[in-house]
């Protein structure tokens, strides 16, 4: 489909202070704003926001970002708590968690990072993955073949499938017990901890380890299966096929999302101001990309050679790129910062 | 699209057909070749060279006139069995090993178990009468005669390229025809290389007694056959699995395929023939400069070729030799979502909410170094033309589909486990369902309702 582009204006690469609950919240809460949020409501130590898809305005979610005093293993370290829901707030994901003030991560000086469209969001601190880092989520792009509001149906299309609502979330630790790492859209291609929820259909899925009954997926390019058949693990790192011969150029793909309640998904969306590559690159490193810079935003291990090939890895199999606008640093308790001077936006 | 996103590469017209071999008739070779002709040229492919149909004559006069006995075989004591003491050798020499026939009498004696043929010489014929008839019953003429001694070698040759005359004047009873003759295509010219392929009709890569299409493939680099740009190889006519072979073709301006229509494997006979092709010059971004040519051959037994989306066969780059590495064959790669399989069942097909298939690039991957026998040495080389994958399978005998409101061409499935219940490699690795298509314009296809 080309990608996902949202109103670059709404476009916002957060540097944030997470040194304390009050400022990543306070950050947050203003970052989240300039993306496009709209705030539902006020609660105790947070907000509840909604988003709203720049494709289509029914489509909407909320987002609750909240300090509830909750602190997890190891260290006992505080949380902000970060909930996915619907929004008549009957369908709910688990309480992902962000770390803050914790010296194990990072406190008194800790920061965070958080890319945020009008109905979408990363977080990540760079060079760190897992441990309550990595919350993700929002409503995909839909195929406007399948949106609901679409008057021109098909005729030989299945139109009581269309999409009337639909969004995703993850994050790189285990909601079950809080304490295990597990994979998200940072690390793999596929998410272990997640909730999604496509018109009336909820999906979630609290798991610490991981297998193929995780739900939540990008679909990516792999050779046929008949290979591994032929040739078993040695050459497991296949994914280094799919650059150019002689140039080693990657390809790009549009990242599709999927998830079911049983195999097989389904793709329900595409993500927003993303690609993917078919090359390992480390953390955070830029591209440009159709005129605009772009960050890294997955890594993982760049080979893997014997069991199940990238289970827990994402590396060669492709890279998630998120477009980057420039960093807009939040700072605690100072002044709403202004946008970064130098726009790479193209338009 | 800035994104690797679904891309038709293009390349018009591009026409489907059927060939037939009727197996009850010997008169098949060239009609069965002009119906590759048309087929290509139908696909933009144009005549690049004459080819006449051409044998060579060996005619010991001292010997003449034919053989009144059969010679004795010298390595098994009392078996009749010609030699190559023989008055008259004819030999035929396509893109395999040469065809050799021995003359006989068919009036005096029973056709002893070896390859001769009767053409109406008698034990009154002369060495001058027997290259008189034995020219009017081919419709050749002779264009070269050298003598030295006794034998004199005789070249014959058609008088008009394309496959040669009826050739059961020499045929005898021995299965093998002669024609060796045929048509040279020529691709269009893309990047400024281009491809031309010549089909003959002869015994093939399994020799005599066999029937076969037996190809050449070049590429020309930037104009001129480039060194060691030539691949042969065959498609087998035999065994008869019906009276009728009937063949699939699918031609656009820079690549064809051709197989058994309809059908997925040899198991039928046993014996694994080759009966499929792929010959393709790729689709590369115009600013491509990662090699200056990549042409395959992909030829197998259908069992691989129409049931995964890995091809054996032949790859050339650039200047290098063809690479005949088994795993140095063509891989299309596809989406997949699985990461294990613990889930008994059949396999994904993959889909948006609404069982939508999803359709993308038909990319290819091959191996630049020709001694590779490693996937990891595997990178993009190109985009088939005219060609999608689709996420999921189709059972061999599914030939068209309509998508996107146009007719395509069912390639190849990968089928390799239809059941990820069974047991084996899939659960290391999941896999979707996903198919080789080929968008066409004309030829028998049913239009889209």
């Amino acid at each position: 489909m080309g990608v996902a582009y949202s109103p670059p204006d709404k476009v916002i690469h957060a540097d944030l202070d997470a040194s304390s609950s009050h400022c990543l919240r306070q950050g947050l809460h203003i970052a989240v704003q300039k993306a496009g949020w709209v705030i539902d409501r006020e609660i105790t130590n947070g907000f509840v926001y909604i988003l709203i898809s720049p494709q289509d305005a029914s489509l909407q979610c909320k987002v609750q970002i909240q300090d509830t005093g909750r602190q997890i293993f190891p260290f006992f370290s505080p949380i902000l708590d970060v909930m996915f829901m619907d929004i008549e707030e009957v369908n709910k994901s688990p309480l992902y968690a962000l770390h803050h003030t914790s010296p194990s991560y990072g406190a008194p000086t800790r920061r965070m990072r958080a890319h945020i469209t009008p109905c979408q969001i990363f977080t990540y601190v760079p060079g760190v993955t897992h441990n309550a880092n990595s919350v993700m989520g929002g409503i995909p792009f839909i195929d406007p073949n399948a949106l609901d509001s679409t008057i021109d149906l098909c005729a030989d299309e299945v139109n009581d499938l269309k999409t009337a609502r639909a969004w995703w979330s993850c994050s790189d630790l285990s909601t079950a017990d809080y304490d295990w790492g597990v994979p998200s859209f940072r690390t793999s291609w596929h998410a272990g901890c997640s909730a999604t929820l496509h018109n009336n259909t909820f999906v979630i899925e609290p798991r610490a380890f991981p297998d193929d009954s995780a739900r939540l997926r990008i679909p990516v390019m792999q050779r046929p299966q008949h290979f591994l058949e032929s040739y078993g693990n040695v050459n497991s790192d296949y994914p280094v096929i799919l650059r150019w011969t002689g140039t080693d150029q990657p390809l790009c793909f549009d990242p599709f999302v999927a998830w079911s309640d049983t195999h097989p998904v389904k793709i329900r969306g595409q993500l927003w101001d993303a690609i993917y590559r078919t090359q390992y690159v480390s953390w955070e490193s830029p591209l440009t990309f159709d005129y605009l810079l772009w960050f890294s935003y997955s890594t993982g291990e760049r080979q893997y050679n014997g069991g199940a090939p990238h289970l827990y890895s994402t590396g060669d199999i492709f890279t998630l790129y998120l477009r980057d606008p420039g960093l807009t640093h939040f700072e605690c308790d100072a002044p709403e910062p202004e946008p970064p001077t130098e726009s790479n936006y193209a338009y | 699209m800035p994104t690797e996103s679904f891309s038709l590469a293009v390349a018009s017209p591009s026409y489907t057909g059927t060939i037939v071999n009727e197996r009850t008739t010997p008169e098949r070779g060239g009609s069965t070749l002009g119906a590759w002709r048309d087929a290509m040229h139908a696909g933009g492919w144009t005549d690049y060279d004459d080819v006449y149909a051409s044998i060579t004559v060996r005619l010991d006069v001292a010997q003449l006139p034919v053989m009144t006995v059969p010679p004795l075989d010298d390595k098994l004591d009392g078996t009749v069995i010609c030699t190559l003491r023989a008055a008259i050798i004819i030999t035929a020499t396509g893109f395999f090993e040469p065809f050799q026939i021995w003359g006989y009498d068919p009036g005096a004696y029973t056709p002893p178990p070896c390859d001769a043929f009767s053409y109406g010489l008698t034990q009154q014929d002369t060495a001058d009468t027997f290259k008189v008839k034995l020219a009017d019953v081919l419709s050749m003429i002779i264009v070269d005669t050298k003598i030295d001694g006794t034998v004199e070698t005789l070249t014959y040759q058609s008088v008009a390229p394309g496959p040669g005359p009826n050739g059961t004047g020499v045929a005898g009873w021995v299965n093998g025809t002669i024609w060796y003759g045929g048509y040279n295509l020529r691709s269009e010219t893309y990047r400024g290389n281009f491809l031309d392929v010549t089909g003959l009709e002869g015994p093939g890569s399994l020799g005599k007694n066999h029937h076969a299409w037996e190809f050449l493939a070049k590429v020309h680099r930037g104009g001129a056959p480039a060194g060691g740009a030539e691949q042969r190889f065959d498609l087998w006519l035999d065994p008869a699995q019906s009276s009728q072979l009937v063949w699939r073709i699918v031609v656009c301006p820079y690549q064809f395929a051709i197989w058994m229509d309809g059908q997925a494997d040899d198991t039928a006979t046993g014996t694994p023939y080759p009966r499929a092709a792929f010959i393709s010059m790729p689709w590369v971004p115009d600013d491509f400069r990662g090699h200056i040519v990549f042409a395959f051959v992909a030829t197998s037994i259908l069992g691989v070729f129409r049931n995964t989306l890995k091809w054996n066969g032949y790859t050339w780059f650039d200047g290098g030799p063809w690479s005949t590495s088994e795993s140095s064959g063509v891989i299309v790669p596809a989406l997949r979502t699985r990461t294990t399989v613990q889930t008994p069942g059949t396999p994904d097909r993959l889909t948006t909410t609404q069982g939508m298939l999803i359709t993308d690039n038909a990319w290819i991957t091959a191996a630049r170094d020709p001694a590779s026998v490693f996937v990891i040495d595997h990178r993009l080389a190109g985009k088939l033309w005219n060609c999608c994958t689709v996420n999921d399978n189709y059972p061999s005998s599914t030939t068209f589909g309509t998508m996107m409101d146009t007719p395509w061409v069912h390639v190849s499935s990968e089928s390799y486990y239809p059941n990820y219940a069974a047991p084996g490699v899939p659960f290391l690795d999941g896999m979707q369902k996903a198919s080789v298509w080929w968008r066409v314009e004309s030829g028998d296809i049913p239009l889209p309702e």
